[in-house]
């Protein structure tokens, strides 16, 4: 049997740097992944550069962790200062910063749809930089595909409208500067509630009769796409999008279900721990709460792959996102799989949307927006959301009036994690595992999986056909590194 | 699009792995492109926290990446404050010892800082390059024409700085933001003209004091005026 290695990095159409190294067999004709390891490629250790500045930089400085999902870390560290500094921010603050994050989930999963995961389906217009791309597998006739193409433009322009109804409130967007502990900076004023709803009124109608039904016509030609990719069946959401000023109410709830069933169970931060077993940091900090997690980075480290650390909710490994929120919030339960998440992604953006509507209604421009915050001498919190891909979670301690320690874990580091203590592959290489290729040159089906869960990184996936009889995978190798 | 031949852009193109790394490869081959960089280039662990791709089994660094593409290009425009200046990835410690892209490739760089950077600067960046009028740069590299003036001194709220009305704490409207620790008289950039988002919003219109997100020392020892709560009390 010939020997082929195929080299797929970067994996495009993401954000952000990451590795996947797929190893493929043969059997009987077919050829199947039979291993994966995810590799995150990048570092930054913003974490530490929080440590010894005031907590009230902890807002903006994580909102530069992603220019895709920065509303997400700003939520994620009002919630956690405001909690450390024992306030409740004002009810129009609380409705304000869910209008920004709510804008933020429409723009990022039409841009997950459009621009990033539908040209795994169809082929792009014949110029670049749509094209060249690999033509493996592609299904879609050709006068779907002009329609979906077509719609790749309009999508843009409903992005850009998102974006511009984020930054009504926001101040800007990317990166929205109106994120304070306390509350909000921005006032209420009237016209901007108008042209709120102005354009509520475009992008709804677009993500009921182009974006859903979109992803419907898609599945409707990839229906294969149901069994492909399932993961984990471990699905967590940590909440989002407080309705009530105790957050005890939320339009999407926090819980978790273990292997797709839909019984739930509660989630509780305190059972979440980091392993870094295979992540390029000390040992001495392997398992460690986020509380008093510790980032230290050791490169290079014996059988360590990743720069991602592996967080596991009791020791298990949970795909975040989505289709996880949706499902814990009994609103999706058809099943876990490639396709069932971009339609989980498509009705969850129709329920913010549509929630949206609501909230901007019941901003009151003669209350407050701000309650005056003092940074506390000392104090430890942490604040909990839900990034457009998934949970997030910001824990601070603070230490005379400074940051003692932060520490961020992040949905792809959920989904996208390597492997733990006990060797358990994190949900994204489980899900890539068993995924049959039809042309190992152009693993187009590997990609399918990937972007399906939306990971904020760009990828690098190596495909290695292994030699007959050659073991296909050595613990603690890392292949081409 | 008919101006401009996007030869490589990870979140966007359709190829992806070595058909991707083929196309920057080509323009390199090629030589004479515009090389447009984001991001700081990290220089710790021997360049190893930020892989560009793998070609072969072989991993290229972020910073030999930039290194060999700045060679060819004949011009290279730095976007954000991270590529231009490093930015937040090398504030202190700079845990991965991040540097600008032009104190690594030590080649003449138009920097167009901002964090994020205004779409409408990196337009105008591309256009006045292709056009051969970009003018002249102030000392950190920006052209004058976008970062000549400070946000203070074309502040919409520049009025109220000079009728001494300020606010005292965030939410209050149409008042000069000094006192709250805006950064805008030491900030060069055009936001005041520019606004954010086609003219949505920008963020002393709402509120929020000038982070200075656009200056080589951005982002400084703390973005935000603080207030300590004595616990003893």
């Amino acid at each position: 049997m010939p020997t082929t290695v195929t080299s797929i990095d970067p994996v495009t159409r993401l954000e952000g740097h990451l590795k996947i190294e797929v190893t493929i067999a043969s059997d009987s004709g077919s050829q199947k992944v039979v291993d994966a390891k995810a590799t995150g490629t990048m570092f930054r250790g913003l974490e530490n550069i929080l440590v010894g500045r005031p907590p009230d930089d902890a807002p903006d400085i994580t909102q530069r962790i992603c220019g895709v999902c920065p509303v997400s870390h700003g939520m994620a560290a009002v919630t956690a200062l405001d909690k450390a500094a024992g306030l409740q921010a004002p009810d129009n603050a609380r409705i304000m910063r869910n209008l920004v994050l709510g804008a933020n989930y429409i723009q990022s999963h039409i841009l997950h749809f459009y621009h990033l995961a539908v040209q795994d389906f169809i082929d792009g217009p014949n110029m670049p930089p749509w094209q060249p791309s690999w033509s493996t597998d592609k299904r879609v006739d050709k006068a779907t595909t002009d329609v979906l193409v077509g719609h790749y433009v309009t999508a843009l322009d409903m992005r850009r409208m998102a974006h511009e109804m984020g930054a009504l409130f926001g101040g800007r967007l990317p990166h929205p500067p109106a994120f304070v502990p306390g509350g909000f900076t921005n006032s209420v004023r009237p016209d901007r509630i108008s042209s709120f709803q102005s354009y509520l009124g475009v992008l709804i109608p677009f993500i009921q009769n182009t974006y859903i039904p979109d992803v419907e016509a898609l599945a409707s030609y990839y229906p294969d796409y149901y069994n492909v990719g399932g993961g984990t069946g471990n699905l967590m959401a940590f909440g989002v999008f407080d309705l009530d000023a105790s957050g005890a109410n939320k339009l999407l709830r926090s819980g978790r279900v273990q292997n797709a069933s839909t019984a739930q169970q509660t989630m509780d931060p305190n059972q979440i721990t980091e392993q870094v077993a295979y992540s390029w940091y000390a040992n001495s900090t392997n398992n460690l709460k986020p509380s008093s997690g510790q980032t230290t980075p050791q490169f290079p480290k014996t059988n360590a792959y990743s720069w991602l650390k592996a967080p596991r909710y009791q020791n298990a490994p949970y795909e975040v996102g989505p289709l996880a929120r949706m499902w814990v919030n009994g609103d999706y339960s058809r099943g876990i799989s490639v396709l069932d998440r971009h339609l989980a992604r498509a009705q969850e953006t129709l329920k913010v949307a549509l929630a949206l509507q609501t909230w901007v209604a019941q901003l009151d421009p003669s209350a407050p927006v701000y309650k005056q915050y003092s940074t506390p001498e000392e104090g430890s919190a942490f604040g909990l959301t839900e990034a457009p891909r998934g949970a997030l979670g910001h824990w601070v301690r603070i230490n005379n009036h400074k940051i003692a320690n932060y520490q961020v874990v992040t949905p792809t580091c959920w989904n996208a994690s390597p492997m733990d203590n006990a060797g358990v592959h994190g949900p994204l290489e489980q899900a890539v595992i068993g995924t049959t290729v039809l042309n190992a040159a152009e693993p187009v089906e590997v990609l399918r999986v990937i972007h399906s869960y939306d990971p904020c990184l760009a990828c690098a996936v190596h495909v290695m056909r292994p030699k007959e009889g050659v073991r296909v995978f050595a613990l603690g190798a890392v292949p081409g590194a | 699009m008919q101006t401009v031949n996007l030869a490589y852009h990870p979140a966007l193109m359709g190829a992806t792995g070595e058909l991707a790394v083929a196309q920057a490869k080509r323009a390199y081959d090629n030589g004479g492109y515009i090389l447009v960089v984001e991001g700081g280039v990290p220089t710790a662990f021997g360049g190893n926290t930020c892989l560009a791709w793998t070609v072969q089994g072989k991993d290229t660094t972020f910073q030999q990446a930039v290194l060999d593409y700045s060679a060819r290009a004949s011009q290279v425009i730095a976007v954000g404050t991270c590529a231009s200046y490093g930015g937040v990835a090398a504030a202190a410690p700079n845990p991965t010892g991040v540097k600008g892209v032009s104190a690594v490739s030590l080649k003449n760089t138009l920097n167009i800082p901002g964090c994020p950077p205004h779409p409408d600067w990196i337009v105008w960046a591309i256009a006045h390059l292709l056009t051969n009028s970009v003018g002249p740069l102030d000392c950190s590299n920006r052209p004058i024409g976008l970062y000549g003036q400070s946000i203070h001194q074309n502040c919409w709220r520049l009025a109220a700085y000079q009728a001494n009305q300020h606010a005292t704490a965030y939410g209050q409207d149409n008042l000069c933001l000094f006192d709250l620790g805006c950064h805008g008289p030491q900030t060069q950039a055009a936001c005041p003209s520019t606004g954010w988002n086609n003219m949505a919003n920008w963020c002393v219109d709402a509120n929020a004091t000038c982070l200075g997100c656009t200056s080589p020392a951005f982002p400084f020892a703390a973005l935000r005026r603080t207030t300590n709560a004595n616990n003893g009390d």
